[in-house]
């Protein structure tokens, strides 16, 4: 545990050297930035996404745009805090360009069996969820957004957000009974 | 269902803030780092191209026009017969223009009334020489032909307006 923490300590002491080198283009810098944070951002992208191969499109993607990014970032909020702005987003528009007309109100079956397998828990259920509820879920239940963040974030009204919120909550319930 | 509740607030509170992609992703993320940035749509840019696009359409309509104006121009100034009655026309005209002006008993045009009159005679005939010389050029305009005997018409008219002017005898100098 001490050993963990001191290895956090290390890490963000180093993040804004790490992110000054980044914006000048040391790849390397940006690559160690990668690895403090890509299972965070692929954890958010997957349980928007709630498919695989989309989620893993939608990490890359997303570091792409941050080393695009990144010399617009001056340092006024935290680092992970723009950081998981940019990936919610990056997720968020991922799911846009891939998903087809009916994925929006029935929960895609192609991935369901490979994560039970793989993952814990509530992301094997997580996946089951039709998509808009799942998102909300995930923002409000797990990544604390607020309703009226997420309807504008995802360009819905914050009581269409509450009503998914409860959808979901109730399929979940209804999964675990 | 209030047990279900419980244990999936348990599952939240459980539930891992990171996961492992299930391969590994640096690779294609640092192929991508040197691919230039994908820039939004420039508007002026958008706007300069419409506007290029735009001049060319036109330019190449007045061409065209042009191009197809000027092979018939050609060819009717030797053998149409809509040229031919343009020149019967005016000639027509500038005899009774002449007829007119000999028949007129008094010198209205040197009046002060005539002024004006004489005035818009001569902008109505200068419209009409500017139209009959397009006319040569466009013989199949028909609004232009309709514009054109008008003038000559209202010539016409202005003229015989200025023999009712109240004006002096054109003889009254000689009789002095």
């Amino acid at each position: 545990m001490t050993a963990q923490l001191k290895v956090f300590e290390q890490n963000s002491l180093n993040e804004p050297d790490l992110i000054d080198s980044a914006k000048k283009g040391d790849k390397a810098a940006f690559k160690q930035l990668y690895q403090q944070h890509h299972k965070r951002v692929y954890a958010l992208c997957f349980r928007i996404t709630g498919q695989v191969a989309l989620a893993e499109d939608a990490t890359q993607d997303c570091f792409v745009t941050l080393w695009q990014k990144l010399p617009q970032f001056k340092g006024q909020s935290q680092f992970t805090t723009w950081l998981h702005s940019l990936s919610v987003n990056q997720a968020l528009n991922s799911l846009k360009k891939h998903r087809s007309f009916w994925s929006r109100f029935v929960a895609s079956e192609t991935d369901v069996e490979t994560v039970c397998d793989e993952y814990e828990d509530l992301d094997k259920i997580l996946v089951k969820l039709p998509e808009r509820a799942r998102i909300v879920f995930v923002l409000h239940a797990l990544e604390g957004y607020k309703h009226e963040e997420i309807g504008q974030l995802m360009g819905i009204a914050s009581g269409t957000s509450k009503a998914q919120y409860h959808r979901a909550q109730k399929l979940l319930a209804e999964m675990l009974d | 269902m209030s047990h279900s509740q419980d244990k999936l607030q348990q599952l939240i509170a459980q539930t891992p803030n990171t996961l492992t992609p299930e391969r590994e992703l640096w690779t294609d993320i640092e192929k991508q780092l040197d691919k230039p940035e994908y820039q939004q749509p420039n508007h002026w840019r958008r706007l300069a191209v419409a506007s290029v696009v735009l001049l060319c359409a036109v330019i190449g309509t007045t061409l065209w026009n042009n191009s197809a104006i000027s092979p018939t121009y050609t060819v009717q100034t030797i053998t149409s017969p809509l040229l031919t009655t343009l020149a019967d026309i005016k000639l027509e005209h500038e005899q009774q223009v002449v007829l007119l002006e000999q028949s007129q008993k008094v010198n209205w045009q040197s009046s002060e009334l005539g002024l004006p009159l004489n005035k818009g005679i001569e902008q109505l005939r200068k419209a009409a020489e500017k139209i009959y010389q397009t006319l040569k050029k466009t013989p199949n305009d028909k609004e232009l032909w309709q514009l054109w005997l008008w003038t000559q018409q209202r010539e016409i008219e202005l003229l015989q307006q200025g023999q009712n002017l109240p004006a002096a005898d054109l003889n009254q100098g000689a009789l002095i």
